[in-house]
């Protein structure tokens, strides 16, 4: 199936192109932005991010470990400390919140890499480094009758250059 | 920021709404009626619940105007209306300088310094002269810096001395607005002067104010101390600002002029701000109470033992069984709550911490009219709750319901009808909830 | 397959104009590539300045805590202080990337990087005081919880504990944070270089292509990060605080201590980002990204967190007064006029006297006022620690504790040591990773752009 890659300037123009595609039934396709750009990741995906079920675990893990590490760990080795209880609530409220921190964000950095699918890997055939200077790409793999028809597609949609892919 | 995109916001002098305006100023009336009964039966309840409403009313009104001024020191351009609303709030502090001359005359039955005499040493700074003396000041100092910033927010909404004004407004807003350059113009200079105005008026604020809540609730339990107090009282009286400029910006999502004003994106900051406030407002209280609950000294811990009881400070009280329990059981014991007025705090921590934090979280509810505004009603409510919580236990010990009762209940009524009414006038005939003009 | 029409072959094989690569890219990467003399003069100096501490340090574990300043009654000298001042240093960049990202402050795009970079090498260099404060290096993991032998666990009680457990995660949490932010920075490294660079930067980039998923994966990852960094860095310097406010000592147990010392460490910590970032500005020819615009406003938050301290001195010295216990009084008086009062006014000019210059408009801009300033901060800072830490400790309650402290050799030789790793790091870093945030200022360069095509349409 040939893939082909588009190259715009603007990020409006880019979030329009795969609207488009998206609404004449080519869903395979990928963005590639150097930047951060709601309303092209939107397009991709409407979506929110999956990530924020992992900060979510996390913090509950954490908040959950915290406490209940402190209070089995002192009725575990009972001493009496300045008059407190040996599971004195006060004090413990700081190490729960600090471990509901730092689980939380562990379980975000590892939603964010699996999510992302971020892991040393071959890049994309379609990526270059223009992509992260300031252009913005579209990489569509289409049947081979629809090369004309998307061709024409993306270069009505004010894509600079259309490349074909092919293997 | 004046960006330049920005719209021209226009003054939108309206009608007072009936029947709210008259029900405002029964309450009014009756907290007054309410107030005199209770001076001639139970002098002391009234007092108290005066000066609870006091602080807490003045707390709220200067809050609202602080946050306006907080607004305008950062150049935050999301608030749009928000701003407005909260400024209105801020009619109250001119208020709070005349109720704070009220309050000299129930002195005794406020402060026990004032009743018994200062505590060993501290008569320097704990007498009537010098309390009075420098909180009247301080607060009319305030009321004067409000009244010019108000002026000078308004000054540019009320473009063309503001048509459809009638009476006293129209020339009021007339003799504000002599020298009109242009709507342009005077946005900007409005802007810069504010931008100017805001930072000390801030700063002022936080000194004296602070200044002003020693002196008015922490002399009241004369031994006590606590450097964090001042900061603490300031960030509750903005927190339920904010909250209070929530609810009326929900309220009036459908009146006239304010149609699509009141946008998801606008409820959305305004929720993360009552989120956030809510944290930073617990993280003051526990900065507070793990220094003293730790240090477990008695001149400090008498504070906490008053309000939340035995139950969260080390000496439970009964040492032999808590001693005993610590070995074999659990620290907790609902039972424990009923000593000082450990109900009260836990209403108090589920109104203003534990609602707002929960249920805010997520992004929907944050946007969602009916979530978010019963939120931000459940902290207003739950910061009078606190301020009462922080006055009667001083003087009124382990009764946990002494806030309660028809005099108290009157007084409230009276000092809300009063707010209510003062906003209204404010914003309907002033007008200061200016709205932008569509072009 | 069918070969595709035979118009559209020809228009695609159409020559295109070679992509230019884009101006920041150059401009920031450029900062990497060759190392000058100076660069190499300044790392040998720093290498040989932490040489020293370590030899110092070797020679104290050896000998015994002995050599360093420390006598009856004060035990918390100079490594207590570096410490505190260390993590506070290690707060403005995470204020910086949190607390102002959630607040949509525009002005922290440019120097957010450098800024959450000083935060992971300050916490770095903070970390090593409590195990060079210990004496007894070995004996360090007694403070982690694990099942062992002797059936005992640590005090939870204690907020010592805490302070490990409040570090540590705020270590790894500003250490994921900047790896966050950096693998779009990576990727663009990555695609301009070559050989073994190249082969590092690949396994660091964990190919980032920039895809929508990713970017929204991303961002996500950053808005849940900085909310829970927003709550962290206000709990990492109230823990801090809290190792003194949470004993009796006269002049520790305080309320404000915790806010105090958040706001006192921001305010460092951004003194500190200036510092750091006014000569690689110069020196790199970054004027174009850090501008006039930056630095007014981080003037203006200096000036603010300033403030804060002043009212933090003013109502510590007023409750102390009005709390009517002697003991309280006696310490502020002391720190005003006791032994160590040129700490103390070292500590209030430079703090809160000097910044209200910031007032001054013009003073905002002008970079060698600013330069100035911000290492009398710095350097009032590190004397506000010193006259918490020692005035209260060596002047309690019985005139049996009382005692006089001296900052010995091997503290001064560690604390110069303390500020040769730090700039190690620093210097390290410039060379192999981008040194301003290059997509988030993308993300500006382009939406102007956008703007631009639209106004000219």
């Amino acid at each position: 199936m040939p893939t082909l890659v588009s190259v715009f300037d603007l990020p409006d123009d880019t979030a329009l192109a795969i609207r488009k595609l998206k609404g004449r039934g080519f869903d395979d396709l990928e963005s590639y932005s150097p930047a951060p750009f709601e309303q092209i990741d939107d397009a991709i995906d409407e979506r929110p991010s999956k990530v924020r079920a992992f900060t979510l675990v996390g913090g509950l893990t954490g908040v959950f470990t915290g406490f209940l590490m402190q209070i089995w760990m002192s009725w575990e080795w009972p001493i009496k400390i300045a008059g407190k209880n040996f599971a004195s609530i006060p004090p413990y409220v700081i190490i729960g919140f600090e471990l509901t921190i730092l689980f939380g964000g562990i379980l975000t950095l590892i939603g964010f890499l699996l999510v992302g699918r971020l892991y040393p890997r071959p890049l994309d055939k379609a990526y270059s480094s223009r992509f992260s200077a300031e252009e913005f790409g579209i990489a569509v793999t289409v049947g081979d009758r629809d090369v004309a028809e998307v061709d024409a597609l993306l270069r009505s949609l004010s894509a600079k250059e259309v490349t074909l892919l092919d293997d | 920021m004046s960006a330049a995109g920005m719209e021209i916001e226009k003054a939108n002098p309206r009608p007072l709404p009936q029947p709210l305006t008259a029900i405002c100023a029964g309450a009014a009336v009756l907290g007054v009626v309410a107030f005199v009964y209770g001076l001639m039966n139970d002098p002391q309840t009234a007092w108290l619940a005066f000066h609870a409403n006091f602080i807490y009313f003045g707390t709220l009104g200067q809050g609202g105007l602080i946050l306006a001024a907080i607004f305008c020191t950062v150049g935050a351009r999301w608030p749009g209306p928000y701003r407005r609303i909260a400024e209105g709030l801020g009619a109250w502090v001119p208020v709070t300088a005349v109720l704070s001359v009220v309050g000299y005359f129930g002195r005794h039955y406020i402060f026990e310094w004032s009743r018994e005499g200062a505590a060993h040493g501290k008569a320097v700074w704990l007498n009537d002269a010098r309390v009075y003396g420098a909180d009247v000041t301080i607060l009319v100092l305030l009321a004067i810096w409000a009244l010019i910033f108000l002026r000078t927010s308004l000054r540019p909404t009320l473009g063309g001395g503001s048509p459809g004004a009638t009476g006293f407004a129209k020339t009021l807003s007339e003799r504000w607005t002599s020298g009109w350059k242009g709507d342009r113009e005077e946005r900007d200079a409005s802007d810069a002067k504010l931008g100017k105005m805001a930072p000390p008026m801030i700063l002022f604020f936080a000194i004296g104010f602070s200044l002003v809540m020693f002196d008015q609730v922490m002399s009241m339990e004369q031994l006590w101390f606590s450097n964090l107090f001042g900061a603490y009282m300031l960030w509750g009286g903005i927190a339920s600002a904010l909250s209070l400029t929530t609810v009326i910006a929900l309220l009036h999502r459908k009146s006239p002029g304010f149609e699509g004003q009141i946008t998801e994106a606008r409820m959305h900051d305004a929720g993360k701000l009552i989120f956030a406030f809510a944290i930073f407002w617990l993280y003051l209280f526990f900065a507070q109470y793990l220094v003293i609950y730790y240090g477990n000294l008695p001149e400090e811990t008498i504070f906490f033992r008053d309000r939340l009881g035995p139950q969260f400070l080390i000496d439970k009280g009964y040492t032999e069984a808590a001693f005993a329990l610590s070995w074999t059981d659990w620290d907790f014991k609902w039972a424990r709550l009923n000593e000082g007025w450990g109900w009260m705090s836990m209403i108090v921590w589920l109104c203003n911490w534990i609602i707002p934090f929960w249920v805010l979280l997520g992004q929907r509810p944050k946007k969602t009219v009916w979530i978010a505004g019963p939120v931000a009603c459940a902290v207003v409510v739950g910061f009078w709750l606190e301020r009462n919580l922080l006055v009667w236990p001083s003087v009124v010990k382990g009764d946990q319901l002494a806030w309660l009762g028809p005099i108290q209940i009157g007084v409230l009524l009276g000092f809300a009808g009063a707010f209510a009414l003062v906003f209204l006038v404010y914003s309907r005939i002033f007008p200061s909830l200016a709205v932008p003009e569509r072009s | 397959m069918t070969p595709p029409p035979a118009t559209a072959a020809v228009d695609m094989m159409r020559p295109t104009t070679v992509p230019q690569d884009s101006q920041i890219n150059r401009d920031v990467m450029s900062v990497t590539k060759g190392v000058s003399w100076q660069w190499g003069l300044l790392l040998s100096m720093a290498l040989i300045g932490v040489a020293q501490a370590i030899f110092t340090l070797a020679y104290q574990t050896y000998v015994g805590l002995g050599i360093a300043g420390y006598q009856s009654p004060v035990f918390w000298g100079v490594y207590i202080i570096n410490f505190v001042f260390w993590i506070g240093i290690g707060h403005a960049g995470t204020l910086i990337s949190a607390i102002l990202f959630l607040f949509r402050a525009k002005w922290r795009n440019a120097i957010n990087r450098g800024a959450e970079a000083m935060t992971v090498f300050a916490v770095l260099t903070a970390a090593l005081f409590p195990l060079i404060h210990i004496g007894r290096l070995w004996k360090f993991y007694f403070l982690i919880p694990y099942p062992n032998q002797r059936a005992l666990w640590v005090n939870f009680k204690s907020p010592l504990l805490w302070d490990v457990f409040a570090i540590n995660t705020y270590m790894l949490i500003s250490i994921i944070f900047f790896f966050v932010g950096l693998v779009p920075d990576i990727a663009i490294a990555r695609d301009r270089a070559t050989g073994i660079k190249k082969v590092a930067y690949t396994l660091l980039a964990l190919g980032w292509q920039g895809t929508g998923r990713q970017w929204k994966a991303h961002n996500r990852t950053v808005l849940h990060l900085a909310g829970l960094a927003t709550p962290l860095v206000l709990s990492v310097h109230s823990v801090v605080s809290w190792d003194f406010a949470m004993s009796i000592v006269p002049g520790w147990h305080a309320t404000i201590f915790a806010p105090y010392f958040v706001a006192g460490a921001i305010f460092g910590g951004f003194a500190m980002v200036l510092v750091v970032m006014i000569p690689v500005r110069r020196i790199f020819r970054l004027e174009a990204y850090i501008t006039d615009y930056h630095f007014d406003n981080m003037s203006r938050f200096i000036l603010f967190t300033s403030l804060i301290c002043g009212y933090a001195y003013g109502a510590e010295y007023f409750i102390a007064w009005y709390s009517g216990v002697e003991f309280e009084q006696t310490s502020f008086w002391l720190r005003l006029f006791g032994p160590y009062w040129l700490s103390t006014w070292f500590m209030i000019s430079f703090n809160v006297l000097f910044p209200q210059l910031l007032w001054i408009k013009k003073l905002r801009t002008n970079v060698p006022f600013l330069f100035v300033l911000c290492v009398f901060i710095n350097i009032g800072m590190w004397f506000e620690r010193y006259v918490i830490i020692i005035t209260s400790l060596s002047r309690e309650y019985i005139p049996a504790a009382w005692g006089l402290y001296i900052p010995s050799l091997a503290e001064m030789s560690i604390l110069l040591g303390s500020f040769c790793w730090f700039s190690m790091f620093f210097l390290l870093f410039l060379k192999f990773l981008p040194i301003i945030a290059i997509a988030e200022m993308k993300e500006l360069i382009i939406h102007d752009k956008a703007h631009a095509a639209q106004e000219s349409h």
